[in-house]
């Protein structure tokens, strides 16, 4: 079997799971990324014994609570894992983390990836938030995004004092809300998101975010 | 006739789960912004292409320029007679095979017939597995012509397409019918002998006709008119390989006993270079190892030469590089991944320079195989024509 990630061979250890399973990852790459286990109950930013995290005591004296789920910390392997996923177009790489996005799934939610502006769709192909919310379960296409600049090249402020660029299409039946993105670096679009959701009516609204970026590291934002 | 590039019309990129530009199976389906789609997992560095892609070729419009040559050095009668015959090919198309031993200047003597292709305004394309060996064919053309020669490897110009090209095969994917003469250098080589998919992309990548270069060919490229060199261009034998049954103390003799010159000692597998290393190292001696991972072989190469040291190298050394005054041994010759043409490979690096005609030779043993008696003898007998 080849690695998913690296395309080496490596040997899979065999289990009924092995008939059943067609990307593997070897354990080599498995350990590249780093799982965001402890840390800020809202966020997941690494703290000092699960302690809210700055910029979460921020956006709650704005009023506005959302907890995100985050699952990887936005380190170098992440953000070359991102890179690959995202502007490489190598979407299959999505698959390693299949098992850690579908252990998110609750009952009852409906997964809204972030979308993107009908503009960037069409020249990147896909939406990989929309891919990431596939697997986790049940999409549905509640936002729309107008153009807007690329946030890559943004300042943490700049980017927080944005318009809202969301909108909404059309609410689902179902209570649960669970917005989907890749990235959280400073959490303005998701809270955008959130808000825009909250005021079409939406009752509970939470997220979920691939990567985390970590505060004062030297990453380039993406 | 051309580059191939995704182009809003044309064929589809994808055809049958096969992708048109590297012809590899490797397609996944995904989700496009329409609906289901697949893009190619094997050519993502050239941009990815999606079914819903099109491909079509662009024209190379570089302009077709005239070549001085300037030969490094006079060519022996025998390398004279090789460079006719191949004149002789390109004046009437045919495909052909230079079967030369190891160590007979085949570079130099295709320098003639590159230069009359170039000046009949054809391109010429110059393949070899491996970018080590890529790199050095460009530096010798570079000394010698006069046009840029466009150097189409991993870390090269991998844009434009010139008279000359010297490329390793996975980067001519998305070249169609552009070059008029390929030469094939150490043809049966990893790359070209196991990989059907690389062949069809050379093939694809020419139109049609071909030079291999090897020293040891396979028995589909015997099919070609062949031109045979049996003699090294310094006029010496080649150095005929021993057999030694192998232990312990028999490697650390072979060590010790050429203790003033360069040694190379090939190992079949990876793991190999820890066990081998190991051995040197408990009984005091200072070595390298090189395999694929190795970053800067080049550096090894010079610390080689520079110290009298050990060097213990996987097959990947095998072909086309040079020691002055090398002893080579091959440990664990009875490998099943050493086939006759390897280790006539391996050997044929003893004795290159004709400061240094010869070198020692030996193939360690635990079991006496096919392979290394046919090696022996098919050296033997180009040292007797």
């Amino acid at each position: 079997m080849n690695c998913l990630v690296c395309r080496k061979p490596f040997a899979v250890p065999w289990s009924p799971a092995t008939l059943l399973k067609r990307d593997w990852a070897c354990p080599d790459c498995d350990k590249m990324l780093t799982p965001l286990n402890e840390g800020c109950p809202r966020c997941g930013h690494p703290t000092v014994d699960g302690a809210t995290c700055g910029d979460c005591v921020r956006w709650l004296a704005l009023g506005l609570d959302l907890t995100v789920h985050s699952l990887y910390a936005y380190d170098e392997a992440g953000a070359n894992w991102l890179h690959r996923y995202k502007f490489g177009g190598d979407v299959v790489l999505a698959r390693q983390l299949r098992d850690v996005l579908r252990a998110t799934r609750e009952r009852g939610a409906v997964y809204v990836p972030i979308p993107l502006s009908e503009e960037r769709l069409r020249s990147r192909r896909f939406n990989q938030a929309e891919l990431l919310a596939r697997m986790i379960g049940p999409t549905e296409q509640v936002l729309v995004k107008a153009e807007v600049s690329s946030q890559r090249q943004l300042g943490k402020e700049e980017r927080r004092h944005r318009t809202n660029p969301f909108a909404v299409q059309q609410l689902p039946r179902c209570g649960k809300i669970v917005l989907v993105d890749d990235v959280y670096t400073t959490g303005t679009t998701l809270h955008q998101a959130a808000l825009t959701l909250r005021r079409a009516g939406a009752e509970q609204v939470s997220a979920v975010c691939l990567f985390r970026t970590l505060n004062k590291s030297k990453m380039r934002p993406i | 006739m051309g580059q191939l590039i995704v182009a809003p019309e044309g064929t589809p990129a994808i055809r049958f789960g096969v992708c048109q530009r590297c012809l590899s199976m490797d397609t996944r389906a995904y989700t496009c912004h329409h609906g289901q789609c697949r893009y190619c997992r094997n050519c993502l560095h050239l941009g990815r292409v999606c079914q819903c892609d099109c491909l079509t070729e662009m024209d190379i419009t570089t302009p077709i320029e005239t070549t001085d040559l300037v030969m490094p050095f006079e060519l022996s009668a025998e390398q004279r007679h090789v460079s006719r015959q191949l004149l002789i090919w390109w004046a009437s198309r045919t495909s052909g095979l230079v079967h030369a031993v190891c160590g007979a200047g085949k570079t130099e003597m295709t320098f003639p017939v590159i230069a009359r292709v170039v000046n009949d305004g054809k391109r010429v394309l110059i393949v070899s597995p491996r970018r080590d060996v890529a790199i050095e064919w460009a530096d010798r053309l570079e000394a010698t012509f006069s046009v840029p020669i466009t150097r189409r490897y991993g870390g090269g110009d991998k844009e434009t397409i010139g008279m000359i090209t010297v490329a390793t095969a996975p980067l001519l994917v998305n070249l169609r019918h552009v070059f008029d003469y390929i030469l094939v250098d150490e043809s049966d080589a990893f790359p070209f002998a196991f990989d059907f998919a690389l062949w069809w992309t050379l093939r694809r990548a020419g139109k049609g006709l071909f030079l291999f270069v090897t020293a040891t060919p396979t028995v589909w490229q015997r099919q070609f008119p062949t031109v045979h060199l049996s003699r090294r261009y310094h006029g010496h034998d080649l150095p005929v390989p021993r057999l030694v049954r192998e232990t312990e103390q028999a490697i650390l003799d072979f060590c010790r006993r050429y203790e003033a010159a360069p040694r190379l000692l090939f190992v079949p597998t990876k793991p190999d270079l820890v066990r081998y290393g190991e051995l040197l190292a408990a009984n005091g001696f200072t070595y390298q190892a090189v395999s694929a991972d190795t970053d800067e072989r080049t550096d090894v190469l010079e610390w080689l030469e520079a110290t009298n040291g050990i060097v213990l190298a996987t097959s990947i050394w095998e072909r086309g590089m040079t020691v002055t005054g090398v002893h080579v041994a091959v440990l664990d010759s009875s490998h099943a991944l050493f086939s006759s043409r390897a280790i006539i490979q391996m050997a044929g690096r003893a004795g290159r320079k004709p400061t240094a005609p010869t070198g020692d030779v030996v193939f360690f043993y635990d079991e006496r195989t096919f392979r290394q008696d046919k090696a022996i003898r098919e050296i033997e007998e180009a040292n007797r024509r």
